[in-house]
């Protein structure tokens, strides 16, 4: 409940709490969510769509408290997470572990109960996946930690479908693929110019396990396969023009500054233009991609 | 609670000084209002969902 801080007891600030639930990668999560929410055929309340998207938001607040309860120590070593609630001494690990389970609890319920069964068990799953089989299992053990991880946060745009439609069908499934392709090439350009930072918490990234080359082509050849799986929705058939003018324009440009991160050699973080560029812009491509396809699904309607 | 809790006024908490125990409070009462808030989205939701489940707004 309270932690010393400069010699008084004080109880853990509101805004820790709000911390702990990694609000950026939330926003993500939710902006995906609402994504396969709207691309979704047939109606759905817009009181019960506010509350499906409020139970993924509070699910994925709920991994991040989580994440954040168990990598405390971890934290403390990377000058990127230092500041975090835990590491930094502004509340104890037991309330982070309490305020996670009590979100994910809470967000599975009202799914449950307000939505429908099935999306509040792929919501229970991938909680469990990003905060067991993600943080505790892979992220410590094997370099693939975010290829295979990512499914945690493909899943959210499934989850947003399956609170409308109460199944799923082949186009959720591509775009849980979209986002589980997309993870490797943005994290591993993170991890290129955060060598140091994740070498010194202690966690195998690709870069330090297999060197910078081998990052390279990876990233390179996953963004082909990212490429094929965007565009999969419209060569099928299942989204309009809109859509695939848009991701044949994005690919276009992720693979070309993917090309540019294969083609460099430079070993100093602070001379990774290329290495950024990629980071910054796939974030962009997500949320442009994802956005195109809820508004041509919705056209399409 | 000691003599010298009591001398010192209803704000003091323990054995914290005065400046120590205002800071306290201030989180607190920081914390009881954003809980109130919660409580009161809470609440403001569950109703909605009641409402749309029993079919009055269709």
């Amino acid at each position: 409940m309270s932690v010393a801080t400069n010699n008084i007891s004080l109880p853990a600030d509101w805004r820790d709490f709000w911390a702990l639930t990694k609000p950026r990668v939330m926003s993500l999560v939710v902006f995906t969510a609402l994504c396969g929410l709207l691309a979704a055929p047939g109606d759905i309340h817009p009181v019960i769509a506010f509350t499906a998207i409020l139970c993924i938001a509070t699910g994925a607040g709920a991994s991040g408290a989580l994440n954040q309860w168990y990598e405390a120590e971890l934290d403390a070593r990377m000058k990127r997470t230092a500041g975090r609630p835990l590491p930094d001494g502004r509340m104890e690990r037991e309330s982070a572990l309490q305020f996670g389970i009590g979100l994910a609890a809470f967000s599975v319920g009202v799914m449950g109960v307000a939505v429908n069964w099935l999306s509040a068990g792929i919501l229970a799953f991938s909680i469990f996946f990003y905060a067991v089989v993600y943080t505790m299992w892979l992220k410590p053990n094997t370099p693939q930690n975010i290829v295979i991880g990512g499914a945690a946060g493909a899943f959210p745009p499934v989850i947003g479908w399956a609170a409308v439609t109460g199944d799923i069908t082949l186009l959720p499934v591509l775009l849980f693929a979209l986002i589980f392709f997309w993870t490797p090439p943005h994290f591993w350009a993170l991890a290129l110019f955060m060598k140091s930072d994740y070498g010194a918490a202690g966690i195998p990234m690709l870069p330090n396990v297999a060197g910078q080359r081998v990052t390279r082509n990876q990233i390179f050849g996953y963004s082909f396969v990212l490429a094929i799986v965007a565009l999969a929705p419209w060569a099928l058939g299942m989204t309009g023009i809109l859509y695939g003018a848009t991701a044949i324009v994005l690919n276009l440009l992720f693979l070309g500054l993917a090309f540019a991160v294969w083609r460099s050699e430079t070993t100093e973080a602070a001379t990774m233009k290329a290495e950024k560029r990629l980071f910054a812009f796939s974030i962009l491509y997500l949320f442009i991609a994802f956005a195109a396809l809820a508004l041509d699904r919705m056209l399409l309607a | 609670m000691s003599d010298q809790d009591i001398d010192m006024g209803p704000q003091k908490i323990g054995d914290l000084s005065i400046e120590e125990s205002r800071a306290v409070r201030a989180r607190q009462a920081g914390r009881a209002r954003a809980m109130a808030v919660v409580l009161f989205g809470l609440c403001a939701l569950f109703f909605a969902i009641t409402i749309v489940k029993v079919g009055v707004w269709g």
